[in-house]
């Protein structure tokens, strides 16, 4: 079978899977080192033949290529396990499925075909309003922000606040009305040379407006890897 | 709906995943197919809310029966309550969203007396009236119970009924007669109180009067309406036999406990002076070995928890030890779980066995003397010697071990220098032996660790009669316990003084403090235990204003004859046993536990008389 990279260990077949869910709901909420102990704790319930680390403090062996955000959605997010057995896909979805918490549901689970390091960018669909901001005012103003040459801001990085230039991150980016809200559909640098959040941005407009956005949705779409295709 | 107006606050708010719900594990019925709805209420944070126990096991109980819903309900860190405040949001159920006010009842537990300002924010924030004389007939019923409970008179402004000792029976028969009350089609709230006064172990504060002599202490309590004159606390009797959660509830995100908790036994046969723990759960009642492997393997299947801790306030006194350490290592072994085991005593431990104990990963090592002098742990009857821990340090060091850390108490009765120095000089003791033994481990330094907390007499002790240390008093002893130390291989901590002066005053207070806490309540205290939002000075104006003094509460020593406020409360221990062991006390004589000999404390009439143990 050919759904899992195999490799060995210390003389044992392991099985090597990458795992593809969705994040919504009040699932959204949680933040990634908690993600991370979730779907430890899912593995556990789900009795699936997980392979443990070896050595001296066994634990699941679980990693992710892009870790999401608190507060964003995501359709098309991943992380790689391993298992001792070879299984079919539908009985590892089935299993996981069963034992995750509310808002997060596995849809594929396959070889992994691409490495972490050939992410380049992401695509982000977000709505927000500001109070009683007309939406038409709110997105003249944000579409007037869009166009500005240099868009500068603080980012928190390791060490410390740096001004970074927003603006030639951005690999496209899409404005509209949805209802009374704005919509942003936007394309940004992610992974590990250079990753922006769109929220990045759009708390650079808030802050230089003064004004206090109401996200009603923060969701990313697609993961891409520098050739144009889907992180697989 | 309440869900759909609090999503755009959530992203504003640290840890939104504390407000959400939904966890795994997490128990959603349908409104209209229960019949009673009650709100578990712990009066502080998510992260500490979710990792006490004693909610876990009602919230299951409750839960089990198909006519009741039990939900969760924390207090909303002070950013969201802004919010929530700011846009009309009620505090509601975790599970359902709706209001409190939706509920029949709301239960608080009380763990510690600075979490009291939590529970009148937390009422008001929910669309219910704090003061209980100020409720309709139509609001909830507000409840109590938890340790605090035996003195409950600082909160019996605010409580309808407070449920003393362990709630596994009480619970389900309160909510058996409220449904007898509801079923009649006249609902009349002060005749369920005057009946559930008649279940025995609940406390309806409403029915006593309570009168005080002209120097403040109290002169009669007066039960009416038929309410009995002593209320005495329930305790399940069986532990094999009382009921234990098959899971818990997994929070999406880290909480201060957050792993499966195994519960051994409830009691303690020490008899430290100075524990309130340790009398009021008294009588010791063990599970069996081969009920807690099957308890433990259930919540760790059906939780995915990689991690297990036994609770209990002396595991190394269940009378079955070695084959319940034996059966539980075996099993999270195989399963990978990680197993945190307390400080044991191991002296009569097999070869084998302490093998297995040893191949558990160790937290580190500590111990509790408490007080720094032979003499001053006769004084609280801690069975802790300087021998014992040199040998165990000893065995540690030579095992890998670097550090120790080490808790201590000040302000107990009797006190003096000597007994401080006695701090230091142990501290130091350990630090000369590490250096002294040649299989130290290379190239490290000892690193001993003091922490010194503020001794506060509690009821149900044999302290109750004992003036605590004044603010003034404990700060000069820390001044000079830090002179004392003369290497920097000791590392001295301190708790937070002013806390403990307010910890005092309420922990032995009376009636009259329920305009203090309404006062501080309303000064904006909340989240008193929590020294970045303390306020001692508005605790300080709040009392004055009720023209009471912290020292009548705190640092006065009470005479034997005094009315105590909670002497209407029985919890097992009889007051003639606690004066016996204050006399004992003053004479530094020491009370053997109740393996070794019965000292008749009298906690053995809650199992129906005769031994307890052994």
């Amino acid at each position: 079978m050919d759904n899992a990279r195999t490799i060995v260990v210390e003389g044992a077949p392991v099985y090597e899977y990458r795992a593809f869910y969705r994040k919504f709901s009040r699932a959204k909420y949680i933040s990634h080192l908690d993600l991370y102990r979730t779907i430890q704790r899912s593995f556990q319930r789900s009795k699936l033949p997980i392979w443990f680390t070896q050595g001296f403090n066994p634990h699941i062996y679980l990693t992710f290529a892009l870790p999401i955000a608190l507060g964003y959605e995501g359709v098309e997010e991943s992380f790689d396990f391993r298992l001792r057995e070879n299984l079919p896909e539908e009985e590892i979805l089935s299993r996981l499925n069963a034992a995750f918490p509310e808002g997060i549901t596995v849809t594929r689970a396959a070889a992994p075909q691409k490495k972490p390091e050939e992410i380049e960018k992401a695509q982000y669909t977000l709505l927000f309003s500001a109070g009683n901001i007309p939406a038409e005012k709110l997105l003249a103003d944000f579409d007037a922000f869009l166009a500005q040459d240099a868009i500068l801001t603080e980012k928190r990085t390791k060490k410390g606040l740096r001004e970074i230039d927003l603006k030639p991150g951005i690999f496209a980016s899409q404005t509209g009305l949805t209802g009374d809200a704005v919509l942003l559909a936007v394309t940004l640098p992610a992974g590990t040379a250079q990753n922006l959040n769109p929220t990045l941005l759009t708390g650079a407009f808030a802050a230089a407006k003064g004004l206090s956005l109401d996200y009603r949705l923060i969701r990313r779409d697609a993961v891409l890897c520098k050739d144009g295709s889907r992180f697989r | 709906m309440l869900k759909e107006r609090l999503e755009p606050l959530l992203l504003k708010v640290q840890k939104p995943a504390r407000y959400v719900g939904g966890e795994y594990n997490s128990v959603v019925k349908d409104r209209a197919q229960v019949k009673t709805r009650l709100a578990l209420c712990f009066p502080d944070s998510y992260e500490i809310g979710m990792s006490h126990l004693g909610l876990k096991i009602l919230y299951s109980l409750i839960n089990a029966r198909e006519d009741c819903w039990a939900e969760r309900v924390y207090a909303p860190w002070p950013d969201m309550e802004a919010l929530m405040r700011e846009k009309g949001l009620p505090l509601y159920g975790l599970e359902s969203f709706d209001p409190l006010t939706a509920f029949d009842f709301i239960g608080f537990s009380l763990q510690y007396e600075l979490s009291y300002t939590n529970i009148l924010n937390m009422l008001d924030l929910g669309g219910i009236n704090p003061l209980a004389a100020e409720r309709g007939n139509g609001d909830p019923i507000v409840w109590m119970g938890g340790p605090c409970a035996m003195n409950a008179e600082p909160l019996c402004d605010f409580a309808d009924l407070v449920q003393l000792g362990e709630g596994e029976e009480i619970m389900l028969e309160m909510i058996d007669l409220y449904q007898k009350h509801k079923a009649s089609g006249h609902w009349d709230k002060k005749a369920f109180l005057r009946d559930a006064a008649r279940i025995p172990g609940m406390y309806v504060p409403s029915l006593y009067d309570v009168s005080y002599n002209p120097d403040g202490t109290v002169a009669a309590i007066t039960p009416k309406d038929g309410a009995p004159a002593k209320i005495t606390k329930r305790i399940c009797k069986d532990m094999d036999k009382a009921f234990y959660p098959e899971t818990f509830v997994v929070p999406y995100t880290e909480v201060v406990h957050d792993r499966a908790v195994l519960e051994v036994m409830r009691g303690c046969i020490r008899g430290c002076r100075f524990c309130q723990a340790g009398f009021i759960y008294r009588p010791l009642r063990a599970k069996s070995p081969d009920v807690l492997c099957s308890q433990g393997r259930s919540l760790c299947e059906t939780t995915g928890y990689e991690e297990m801790s036994l609770a209990s306030l002396s595991t190394s006194d269940h009378p079955q030890v070695e084959e319940m350490l034996d059966k539980i290592i075996d099993y999270t072994l195989e399963e990978k779980i990680n197993l945190s085991l307390p400080s044991l005593r191991v002296d009569n431990f097999s070869k084998e066995l302490l093998d297995k104990v040893n191949r558990v990963r160790k937290t580190g090592l500590t111990f509790a003397p408490e007080a720094g002098t032979q003499r001053l742990r006769d004084v609280i009857n801690k069975g802790v010697t300087e021998e014992e821990i040199m040998r165990t340090s000893r065995i540690a060091f030579e095992g890998g071990y670097t550090g120790v850390k080490l808790y201590f108490m000040m302000g107990l009765p009797t006190e003096t220098e000597e007994d401080l120095l006695g701090i230091t000089r142990l501290g130091q003791k350990i630090v000369d032996l590490y250096y002294s033994l040649p299989a130290k481990p290379k190239g490290k330094a000892v690193n001993v660790t003091i922490s010194v907390s503020t001794f506060v007499p509690k009821p149900f002790t044999p302290f109750q009669w004992c003036a605590q240390d004044t603010y003034d008093t404990i700060v000069k002893k820390h001044d000079f316990l830090r002179h004392s130390l003369t290497t920097r291989k000791i590392s001295l901590n301190y708790h937070e003084v002013r806390t403990s002066v307010l910890e005092g005053v309420l922990a032995r207070g009376d009636r009259r403090l329920g305009r203090v806490i309404y006062t501080a309540w309303k000064k904006g205290c909340k989240f008193d235990s929590w020294e970045e939002l303390f306020d001692f000075d508005k605790w300080k104006e709040a009392m004055d204003e009720a023209g009471l003094t912290m020292e009548f509460y705190a640092s006065r020593e009470r005479s034997p004859e005094e009315i105590l406020p909670w002497d209407h409360i029985d919890a097992g221990v009889t007051k003639a046993f606690f004066l016996r062991e204050y006399e004992k006390a003053k004479r530094a004589e020491i009370t053997p536990n109740c393996k070794e000999h019965c000292a008749g404390c009298g906690a053995n009439k809650l199992i129906g008389g005769g031994r307890c143990i052994g």
